[in-house]
């Protein structure tokens, strides 16, 4: 008798289409989950393809079995603490600190190997019942999805991490590698960290995001999401907006700077005052991420009361796809919003030199998208508003570098395109859907054509 | 863009009336019948200016004898040998384009740095950017051309069309000995290279971020490549700080990740089910290991 069919899934909400999609032409009989992701859209997908929907956590078991690994395991690592040949290269200063490291990691193995155990004694009972044909997650960084990856990846499961962002800053500490077999990124530029790391480039593919999808329509509809939400947050409907997207320091590499959401904010909201002594006509939005509610307006207030702004700004939580269809001008820090905005048609422009030492640049000199420093950022910011000749420049070369970024642009077909890369590791165990990656670098001759370059421009100097 | 500027700055400072040959000149027949027939037309005392690939660059990056068959790969010595030949005067050699690829095909010293995607993200802002081009041009000026030929891939060789096989042969003599000098206290070389006017304007140069970015990386080769350098001979007190907080930053950055892998070893029952149970710990210490732990981020919200 062959087993029923499955799929482990660990994909956000907003990757939720490609499943549906996948599900479309590579039918199964279950769908497994951990918990923490359930949500409406999961439940309706699940309920219209007639699948039956198993969460992990229904196999959880505190059996002997599991105390006895479990507690093992945990022993055993504490036992190896003991000693101090665990201490790694560049760790400590001196052995004085050591003791307090040994207690951090020893807390944290006490909470966190237990739960790995249980989840994978969990996977191992859902692969006796079904017959497991992919994995495929939004993320390989958290404790449990990613010992999950790691599982499927280790019981020769096909694998694929929908990557849950573009990686402009280059992928550090718990994001530097790939547990999967294959990494599904938005554009070429999303491969560019993990090559540099040394990822074999067959591992990586462009698909696009299926969250961006939404572009392809939204964009066409600039007056009337403008309006829209002109009349939402009572803004003026003849000034340009000029949007700004906060971040924040996920402080997980030493290269944070540490406090990127308030510096960032100062830095913008003092170039708003800067353009409001120079009578640049616009108005202010800051868009803040929905975690940030209850902070993040209370942070606005404070930085505004000694910024020298004279208008009132507005401040957003929600609906970050329009603002960056409506706006004039979004500023963003290092931020997947502004590819957004190339997307959206936006002008984009990238706050630098605040959120982290100094690091590569998120992006390239040909994309478009202007990356000004504090100091500079009001005049980069009103020359945007003010010069329509510039506005298009940039508008232009974004277009033009737009597929390097998202895969597609705007063709709204990233989510078809994820969910073939799906259907075929399910098939084959490889991918054989979207093509492989080849990034390409713009304006800069590899290198074996550099001399003949060299030789061209010698030519002109000789000439003239 | 990069290559034609860098061309053009060097020639331009040494230039003077010099005609400037078009290809380069190498060791071997064909070479030195092109340059005899550049010779017998100009006039006695003009300059000549040629473009050459310094074996000893290719010397340094390899850390072996270069191809032999490569011919334009020449040292000092080289060029000192073909100007007593064709009856020219060894005004000097200026090396240059130490960003530039090296003798192609052929390794950087670069490597593996220009190797990589975020370098020549970086570059690719070139076009946009005049603050970079700046400092790239700086740095050839003040530094690179008055280093000996080890350090950059290309040299422009400036002669003029008299005989004098003696001042050449001292020529070599005195350039032997300086390279000598260099390659035993490099940080010597640099100190004498660097004045506190070059040390103040590299600082004006690196302020703007990108910029500085690139020139941290760029010194950060050079220490490794060097060894015995000293970067506060090039920096100022205050960029000498962020240079080495910078450096710091991809250290505990670095050892962070290596120790993640490698705390654990030696104790196979973490392994459950194919998978090193311990991964499930990365991500909830790495933010405790880098603000209890190593105290970064002094300060409230992030």
């Amino acid at each position: 008798m062959t087993r029923p069919t499955a799929i482990v899934t660990y994909l956000w909400e907003k990757h939720l289409g490609a499943l549906d999609d996948f599900l479309v032409t590579h039918p199964v009989d279950a769908v497994v989950v951990d918990a923490h992701h359930l949500n409406d859209r999961l439940h309706g997908i699940v309920e219209r393809h007639g699948c039956t929907l198993v969460t992990l956590q229904q196999k959880f078991a505190e059996t002997a079995a599991f105390r006895d690994t479990a507690l093992t395991a945990v022993g055993d690592l504490r036992d190896r603490l003991d000693g101090t040949e665990w201490v790694g290269e560049g760790m400590v200063a001196s052995p004085g600190e050591i003791p307090r490291l040994r207690a951090l990691l020893s807390e944290a193995v006490g909470v966190h190997v237990p739960a790995a155990v249980m989840l994978l004694n969990a996977l191992g009972a859902i692969r006796k019942v079904y017959d497991l044909k992919l994995f495929v997650t939004s993320e390989d960084v958290q404790s449990m999805p990613k010992v999950a990856t790691a599982w499927a990846r280790a019981r020769h499961i096909p694998s694929l991490h929908v990557a849950h962002s573009l990686a402009l800053v280059d992928p550090y500490t718990v994001h530097a590698h790939l547990v999967a077999d294959v990494l599904a990124v938005y554009g070429d530029r999303g491969a560019e960290g993990y090559l540099d790391l040394g990822i074999e480039p067959h591992r990586i593919v462009s698909t696009g995001n299926p969250a961006w999808d939404v572009y392809s329509r939204l964009r066409g509809e600039r007056s009337a999401v403008r309006e829209r939400l002109v009349d939402s947050y009572d803004l003026d409907p003849g000034l340009p907006i000029v949007t700004f997207g906060t971040t924040h320091s996920g402080r997980m590499t030493a290269s944070d700077t540490g406090n990127a959401h308030r510096d960032s904010l100062a830095a913008f909201l003092a170039a708003v005052a800067e353009m409001e002594q120079r009578g640049v006509a616009f108005q202010t939005v800051v868009k803040d991420r929905m975690s940030n509610i209850g902070i993040g307006d209370e942070l606005l207030t404070a930085l505004l009361e000694n910024s020298g702004v004279r208008q009132r700004v507005t401040y957003a939580n929600d609906d970050t796809s329009e603002w960056a269809v409506a706006s004039d001008i979004l500023v963003g820090v290092d931020s997947n919003y502004l590819v957004e905005a190339m997307l959206a048609g936006t002008p984009a422009v990238n706050l630098i030199g605040v959120g982290s030492l100094p690091a590569p640049p998120p992006f390239d000199g040909a994309s478009g998208v202007v990356e000004a420093e504090p100091g500079e950022l009001a005049t980069r910011l009103a020359s945007l508003l003010e010069d329509d000749d510039l506005r298009a420049r940039q508008l232009d070369l974004a277009a033009r570098r737009l597929d390097h970024y998202h895969r597609g642009g705007t063709d709204g077909l990233a989510t078809a395109r994820v969910a073939e890369l799906m259907v075929s590791l399910a098939r084959r165990g490889r991918p054989a859907g979207p093509r492989p990656v080849e990034p390409t670098a713009p304006d800069i001759p590899p290198r074996s054509v550099a001399s003949s370059v060299l030789r061209r421009a010698l030519r002109s100097v000789t000439r003239s | 863009m990069l290559a034609a500027a860098i061309e053009r700055q060097v020639i331009d400072l040494h230039r003077s009336t010099g005609v400037v040959l078009d290809r380069a000149i190498g060791r071997g027949r064909r070479h030195n019948k092109d340059l005899a027939r550049v010779v017998s037309d100009l006039p006695a005392g003009e300059r000549l200016l040629l473009r050459a690939l310094s074996r000893d660059y290719a010397a340094a990056v390899d850390g072996a004898d270069p191809r032999p068959d490569l011919a334009e790969l020449l040292s000092p010595a080289d060029v000192v040998a073909l100007a007593n030949a064709s009856g020219l005067h060894v005004v000097s050699l200026v090396p240059y384009g130490a960003l530039l690829d090296g003798p192609t095909p052929g390794p950087s010293h670069l490597d593996p740095e220009s190797t990589t995607y975020r370098w020549r993200r970086t570059l690719s802002w070139i076009p946009e950017d005049p603050h970079l081009l700046d400092l790239i041009l700086f740095v050839e000026r003040a530094l690179v051309e008055h280093m000996p030929p080890t350090v950059a891939p290309r040299m422009l060789v400036v002669l003029e069309k008299r005989r004098d096989r003696s001042g050449n042969n001292r020529w070599l003599r005195d350039r032997s000995a300086a390279a000598e000098a260099w390659s035993r206290d490099s940080s010597a070389g640099l100190a004498r290279l660097v004045t506190a006017e070059t040390r103040s304007e590299l600082d004006r140069l690196l302020e703007p971020v990108r910029a500085r970015y690139l020139g941290f990386v760029l010194l950060d080769v050079a220490l490794r490549r060097l060894g015995g350098l000293d970067e506060s001979a090039v920096l100022t007190p205050a960029r000498a700080a962020e240079f080495h907080a910078w450096q710091r930053a991809a250290r505990i950055d670095a050892a962070t990740t290596a120790f993640l892998r490698s705390w654990p070893r030696g104790c196979p029952s973490r392994k459950h089910r194919g998978v090193d149970t311990t991964l499930a710990v990365d991500y909830p210490i790495q933010k405790e290991l880098l603000t209890e732990h190593f105290g970064l981020f002094d300060g409230s919200d992030a």
